[in-house]
């Protein structure tokens, strides 16, 4: 992977997942920062800027490690959910993603101090004895498209393997497996993938792997024995969504099957305020703000209630068509 | 030229003019061009005569969320009834929630008496039912 400057922060240095990382890449220029802060949030850089320059910065992590995931985040309503950050921003370059305008650089930062995040993980499973906690993994970048080199995946899996009661969703729109191949599937670990319909994926998720290979790589961990996932999220509304939602719902029955995926969730598509504001400037001519949105209370921008509902039904309504349990699907932020 | 360069022909406030904008780049998305000055300035020409920036918006909304209008429409239908002498009645305009707004000034015993009559008689179930099942095909 093509590098222009590696920021290396002088506290994660002695950290094995740097020297890890250090091996696997070779950046044009390495700059040493005592603090990472320094180059990711104290000049604003335009979030398209990642389209010129690619930067990394690996840096350790301080203050929460661990969050609380918002309201309807995850599947299991009476279960705990939390998400852990590894990491911040993308390689890909999602119209709708809420990195733009959330970071005030577009610049890659993997945090290496694993110890610490798991050390809070576990925390959250001992003061939740007897429930199921979830972790989700890619809040804030994709969880697999640089696993292969910030190569953390297997202290989460010891973690996942000791903690039973606990569960790991790794959210993602890669096909990179390179990560996973080695791994055991565990039955608390899901991988889940985010899809659109063909039109939308080759229109909003710019960098982002095909509709076609994020379902090849779906097929694949699936005979690896991995338990799958699926967020149909974000949808936006189109003419055709009904007959191109049908299509891609046919083609998860037909090669991946509904009995290999633990939950389906469904959202349509919502911006914060800033976000919003910052993605109308970089993609005003993209068709996603073809449609009105108004701000609800949260702040956050969404289309009107009957218009997310009827999308969200609708794309309930034709998984349920071809097969797949109404049980596992739900509305994600709804 | 710009969009931020037109002016428009009636007044209109800052907030006023930016929803205007926001309008005009949504039909410029859908037909698939630029949103810039000389698009603006036919658009709202199409409008007729319009002589103020709230009449544009309503026109250009409708022109542009013709459902979202009809739900909208819908609504206030409804709430017609608590439309009294003494009351003025108002829904969420995001259609997000089935609450209900008033504002009440009760001068005499005749105001008071119908506005108690209109509640009385509403039927805030129904109302709820209404928004409840609100649904759109989208615009």
């Amino acid at each position: 992977m093509r590098i222009d400057t590696l920021y290396l922060e002088d506290a994660a240095e002695e950290h094995a997942a740097t020297q890890q990382i250090l091996q696997k890449l070779e950046p044009k220029r390495i700059e040493r920062v005592s603090d990472y802060q320094d180059v990711f949030s104290r000049r604003k850089k335009p979030y398209l800027a990642k389209r010129d320059e690619r930067n990394l910065i690996v840096a350790v992590k301080r203050g929460a490690l661990v969050r609380e995931a918002p309201p309807a985040y995850g599947y299991g309503s009476s279960d705990l959910h939390y998400y852990y950050i590894h990491a911040y921003n993308c390689v890909y370059e999602c119209e709708y993603c809420y990195l733009q305008g959330y970071f005030s650089s577009p610049d890659l930062v993997l945090f290496v101090n694993h110890d610490e995040i798991l050390q809070q993980m576990q925390q959250r499973v001992n003061a939740h004895a007897g429930k199921t906690v979830w972790f989700h993994a890619g809040e804030f970048s994709d969880s697999l498209a640089l696993s292969h080199i910030s190569g953390e995946l297997p202290l989460y899996w010891s973690f996942f393997r000791s903690n039973p009661s606990a569960r790991l969703e790794l959210r993602t729109k890669s096909n990179n497996l390179t990560a996973l191949r080695p791994l055991a599937p565990l039955a608390n670990i899901t991988v889940s993938f985010s899809l659109s319909v063909a039109s939308q994926a080759n229109l909003h998720d710019r960098e982002a792997p095909s509709l076609d290979a994020r379902l090849v790589a779906m097929q694949r961990l699936r005979a690896l024995g991995y338990r799958l996932a699926i967020h149909f999220d974000p949808i936006i509304w189109q003419d055709n969504f009904a007959t191109e939602f049908a299509a891609l719902s046919g083609l998860v029955a037909a090669e991946i099957g509904f009995s290999a995926i633990d939950y389906i969730s469904v959202g349509a598509v919502r911006f914060a305020k800033d976000v919003f504001r910052e993605a109308k400037a970089n993609y005003p001519q993209s068709e996603m703000f073809a449609r009105n949105f108004i701000q609800g209370s949260d702040q956050k921008m969404r289309y009107i209630r009957p218009l997310r509902l009827s999308l969200l039904e609708s794309a309930r309504d034709i998984l349920k068509k071809h097969g797949c349990p109404e049980e596992i699907i739900y509305f994600c932020m709804e | 030229m710009p969009v931020q360069s037109f002016h428009f022909p009636f007044h209109a406030t800052q907030s006023e003019q930016r929803i205007l904008r926001d309008l005009i780049a949504v039909a410029a998305i859908r037909q698939k061009t630029e949103a810039d000055a000389d698009f603006a300035a036919a658009l709202i020409t199409r409008l007729g005569p319009v002589t103020d920036a709230a009449h544009a918006i309503a026109a250009l909304q409708q022109q542009l969320f013709p459902h979202e209008t009809q739900l909208r429409q819908r609504r206030a239908e409804r709430l017609q009834p608590l439309q009294t002498r003494a009351s003025r009645t108002h829904f969420d305009q995001t259609l997000e929630t089935d609450e209900i707004g008033m504002t009440v000034k009760i001068r005499n015993a005749e105001d008071f008496a119908a506005l108690k009559a209109a509640i009385v008689k509403f039927d805030f179930a129904a109302w709820q039912r209404h928004c409840e099942g609100e649904r759109s095909d989208a615009d």
